[in-house]
């Protein structure tokens, strides 16, 4: 393992970013949020509030209006594929190939060796528990294993950070908590960096270091809190003290927002 | 052997029947419809003239399908993920396709020749407009995560419309080339009845002029032979297709 003598760069540094889009709706007011290299950070927030623009402007997806994003010191420009894996809320996947040959894709656009594509990729779905179903085409898995495909397609580009926009929010309850442990076993196991969206306060604290809260209109940061509970995590923090209070204190952070703004109220 | 199969067989039998028994029993003129036994005797008394025509029919039927396919699908998959060029040419390119075009074909005549030229131009006008109008649908209909998808992994846009939009938006592009290969063929046929001195249309229209019956409905038969080629192989393409299932747009059948 590394040491950590010297002070390392963020991972990705976001500063003053500013998204105004063009029907003059002001997305994201001068947002500036720091990720340490390995950290599992979480947004949280209410419907726009412009979480999932964040996370594309980190991942060059969209232009941000003002500011910069720095991966390690070096500005985003465009979709930077060797550095950042993104996970969509869709698992996206090509219905015409099969389970391996998707996690594969990426690797195969870039001129990637098939002999050295496949171990990657059989490592990658090994990881995610799915070896037994590399021949499978996507319409013959559920819905949690086709996540865990475009999670494993995300991870075999051998990314350093790793984007998911609501990666579970398709799914439904108990396939996305089985998920959320996964995702957690997946990741120590990986440790890269992450920077995860989700409606889910739970969620966000079960597997998170760090837990930001977004308002909306304009989105902006309300608070940064850090998780004080201990790593390797197994779903019973869910029941202790800190974990209780936490949500609590992030449920009445968002409702206060969404009161004051007035709309929908986010899942617990 | 299936059921359908047997069925589908025992109809035809007995529509060819009912067909020769109508025109042995002398119950229509002979000149106005010839009975299946005089198509095939057709076959060899023309002692095999057709087979030039229909050689050349055909050569214009592949040279202008490939190029209505090649123009359709480019430059529907070009057009149809752009809102602005989806907006321009759907409507007008569905205008042109209610046109009977037809009409056109006199300019074409003048434009290319009376030779294949003219024939491969216009078919590759008619042919290719459904093939583009439908894959301007099915590329619109694709999910937009696909597009976010493929800048992310780095896919340079050539890779991304040959990999990913072009897959995903075959079922409507095969509705679309099933429709614009039987106009090639058809439009290949006709013109070259309205105008040829070569050509399986030009046999049609020369042998109905001496009243050769069987040789007319002999060419029909090899017209409509193409045509259910064209229909046949695509439609298979398109069930195997389709047999892979969801997370893809709906068929879009427009037109």
């Amino acid at each position: 393992m590394k040491s950590d003598v010297v002070p390392k760069p963020a991972a990705v540094s976001i500063r003053g970013v500013d998204k105004k889009f063009g029907n003059g709706f002001h997305a994201l007011d001068k947002i500036s949020l720091d990720i340490a290299d390995g950290q599992f950070l979480s947004v949280v927030g209410p419907s726009g509030c412009g979480k999932s623009t964040l996370l594309q402007i980190v991942a060059g997806l969209v232009p941000a209006s003002g500011g910069k994003v720095l991966l390690d010191g070096h500005p985003v420009v465009g979709p930077q594929p060797h550095e950042v894996a993104v996970v969509f809320q869709d698992a996206l996947l090509l219905p015409w190939k099969t389970t391996l040959q998707n996690v594969e894709f990426p690797l195969d656009l870039q001129g990637v060796p098939a002999a050295e594509r496949r171990a990657k990729s059989l490592e990658m779905l090994d990881l995610v528990g799915l070896s037994a179903f590399a021949d499978a085409y996507p319409q013959q898995l559920s819905g949690g294993m086709r996540q865990r495909v475009s999670i494993a397609r995300g991870l075999a580009q051998d990314p350093r950070i790793i984007l998911m926009d609501e990666p579970f929010g398709a799914l439904d309850e108990q396939t996305r908590i089985r998920m959320g442990q996964e995702l957690l076993r997946i990741w120590e196991r990986s440790r890269k960096t992450v920077l995860f969206i989700t409606h889910s306060l739970a969620e966000a604290i079960f597997l998170s270091d760090v837990v930001v809260v977004m308002g909306r209109n304009p989105g902006r940061i309300l608070e940064r809190m850090e998780v004080p509970l201990p790593r390797p995590r197994s779903s019973d923090v869910m029941g202790s003290d800190v974990f209780g209070q936490m949500r609590n204190r992030l449920w009445h952070l968002l409702n206060d927002e969404i009161d004051r703004t007035d709309q929908a109220a986010p899942e617990l | 052997m299936t059921r359908s199969f047997l069925i589908k067989t025992a109809a035809t039998i007995v529509f060819l029947g009912v067909w020769e028994g109508i025109c042995r029993a002398g119950w229509v003129n002979p000149i106005i419809l010839a009975p299946p036994s005089a198509i095939v005797a057709a076959l060899y008394s023309s002692g095999w003239q057709f087979l030039d025509a229909f050689q050349l029919t055909i050569l214009c039927i592949v040279f202008a399908a490939a190029l209505a396919w090649l123009i359709g699908i480019g430059f529907g998959l070009l057009v149809g993920l752009s809102p602005l060029g989806y907006g321009i040419f759907s409507p007008l390119l569905t205008g042109v396709f209610a046109i009977p075009l037809i009409t056109l074909y006199p300019l074409f005549l003048v434009w290319f020749g009376i030779g294949p030229g003219s024939k491969i131009a216009f078919a590759v006008l008619s042919g290719s407009i459904p093939i583009a109008l439908n894959t301007m649908d099915g590329v619109r209909l694709i999910d937009r995560g696909y597009i976010k998808l493929a800048r992310s992994i780095g896919a340079s846009p050539l890779q991304a419309y040959l990999r990913i939009y072009f897959p995903l938006s075959l079922p409507a592009i095969l509705s679309g080339l099933r429709i614009g290969t039987s106009l090639v063929v058809i439009s290949v046929v006709v013109c070259e009845m309205l105008a040829s001195v070569n050509g399986l249309g030009f046999w049609i229209s020369y042998n109905r002029t001496l009243f050769n019956t069987g040789h007319v409905y002999l060419g029909i038969t090899l017209a409509m032979a193409c045509v259910m080629l064209v229909n046949f192989g695509l439609g298979h393409i398109e069930r195997r297709y389709a047999a892979l299932g969801e997370a893809r747009p709906a068929k879009a059948a427009r037109v």
